[in-house]
């Protein structure tokens, strides 16, 4: 066999191979996006199960050395997203003893958590870390609020202790900082946007006192005398 | 050799984990839990069979200079082609197995396989062979991961064994337990093997 012939035989199978895994990647693209999509849906409403729409909210300003906010979401409890019950926050933290560590927290607006999910990445060592995946170390984060702590807390009553689980402290470490930041993310999100509803509380107000001056008006011309007994019993209330 | 010997030959006379030694990364790292372990062993004996037939199907255009790149190249963008397939059509079996898929591309008895079988034989033997080697290296994980879940966590492919105050020795489930599961387990291996032999006392 000549030196040309092997060179081309190796070329064709090369070509070959390049050109199945072109047809499958061409293939599989389009479903396995949507797969990953609905993955993330998935844990989200698992997250925050009071919400049914969620939208992708990313304007904030917040910065820390360990975890990485991925992506931050509004959840609302109405599909024309109006009535907000609470953020689902992304993270991924560094810390893990085996790498990277994916976690999903749902925060509700009154920065309680509701639900800790943890996804992928995720590669803690199976019988040890991988137990963070279980309920009995999650659940300890849902219904509360605060600043969580693994191990004996102090004096301060901020401090919200959370039994790590045993011989992974490392793992649970980097699951509660994850807690942590985003708990803090939305309290960012929550205080930057106090301001906005404040503004709106006022031109509700305007609106309440142009309605009642209005309804004032209409109640005068319409009763000459406001019925005096109900007068009466109220004064008597107060 | 007929093809019930050449299964039995990967089973037991040459298993690729206990008697030729290939693939040890796979063997040190996924044997935690036999759940795990069993799905590492399957899905390599899955490739492992379709790499034969593919390397076998092709041993007579493949040039002998030219073989091992060319083994590569088609072992590689098969397992890749596999992986996503899975992906895209069984998200819930890609997830459990993600993680070990890309392992399988490194792994040694696959290329070993092609090389010093499927290369020389026909379609037919180069499945039993992949099947017998496949299931070889399942069986070996799963009696590997038998031992560290058991004494490690106290569990049975996540089945609790002891009750709840059980306390797993932690060392069993990381890396050095691992190299002491396999070590007493190779040296059990070989006393049998060296009485069965005729019990040369020499050799120990």
């Amino acid at each position: 066999m000549s030196k040309f012939s092997i060179a081309l035989r190796l070329f064709i199978i090369t070509a070959v191979s390049a050109l199945l895994l072109a047809l499958a990647n061409n293939l599989t693209q389009e479903i396995t996006v949507n797969n990953q999509k609905k993955a993330l849906e998935k844990s989200l409403a698992e997250a925050l199960p009071s919400a049914k729409t969620f939208e992708v909210f990313n304007e904030f300003n917040y910065k820390n050395d360990s975890v990485k906010i991925k992506c931050v979401y509004k959840g609302y409890s109405d599909e024309k997203k109006k009535d907000l019950v609470g953020y689902v926050v992304e993270t991924s933290s560094m810390e893990g003893y085996g790498g990277e560590i994916g976690v999903i927290v749902g925060v509700d607006t009154d920065n309680k958590i509701t639900k800790v999910v943890i996804s992928s990445p995720f590669s803690e060592t199976p019988g040890l870390g991988a137990k963070a995946k279980d309920g009995k170390f999650l659940n300890q984060f849902s219904g509360k609020s605060g600043i969580f702590t693994i191990g004996s807390a102090g004096d301060d009553k901020k401090e919200v202790k959370v039994q790590a689980i045993s011989s992974a402290t490392i793992t649970s470490k980097a699951v509660t900082s994850c807690v942590n930041a985003a708990s803090e993310v939305v309290d960012v999100i929550a205080n930057a946007q106090v301001p906005d509803t404040k503004d709106l509380q006022e031109t509700y107000n305007k609106i309440d006192e142009k309605s009642k001056i209005e309804r004032e008006n209409a109640e005068n011309s319409h009763k000459d005398e406001p019925n005096p007994t109900i007068a009466k019993e109220e004064e008597e209330n107060e | 050799m007929n093809n019930k010997k050449i299964l039995f030959n990967g089973l037991f006379h040459e298993n690729p984990t206990f008697v030729l030694l290939l693939g040890m990364c796979p063997t040190l790292a996924v044997t935690t839990g036999v759940i795990d372990a069993l799905g590492m062993g399957l899905s390599t004996a899955f490739v492992l069979i379709c790499s034969n037939i593919f390397i076998s199907l092709l041993r007579k255009f493949i040039p002998d200079m030219v073989r091992i790149a060319a083994y590569v190249v088609i072992i590689a963008s098969f397992v890749t082609i596999v992986k996503m397939l899975l992906e895209a059509y069984l998200p819930a079996l890609s997830e459990s197995l993600g993680m070990y898929i890309p392992l399988i591309v490194v792994n040694c008895i696959i290329l070993g396989r092609a090389e010093a079988f499927a290369s020389k034989n026909n379609v037919l033997s180069s499945v039993f062979d992949a099947l017998g080697m496949g299931l070889g290296f399942t069986g070996a994980l799963a009696i590997i991961a038998t031992f560290r879940e058991i004494i490690g966590v106290g569990t049975f492919c996540g089945i609790p064994l002891f009750g709840e105050n059980f306390q797993g020795a932690s060392i069993m489930i990381m890396a050095p337990g691992a190299f002491f599961t396999l070590g007493i387990i190779l040296a059990v291996i070989n006393i049998i093997s060296v009485k069965k032999k005729g019990g040369d006392k020499d050799v120990c």
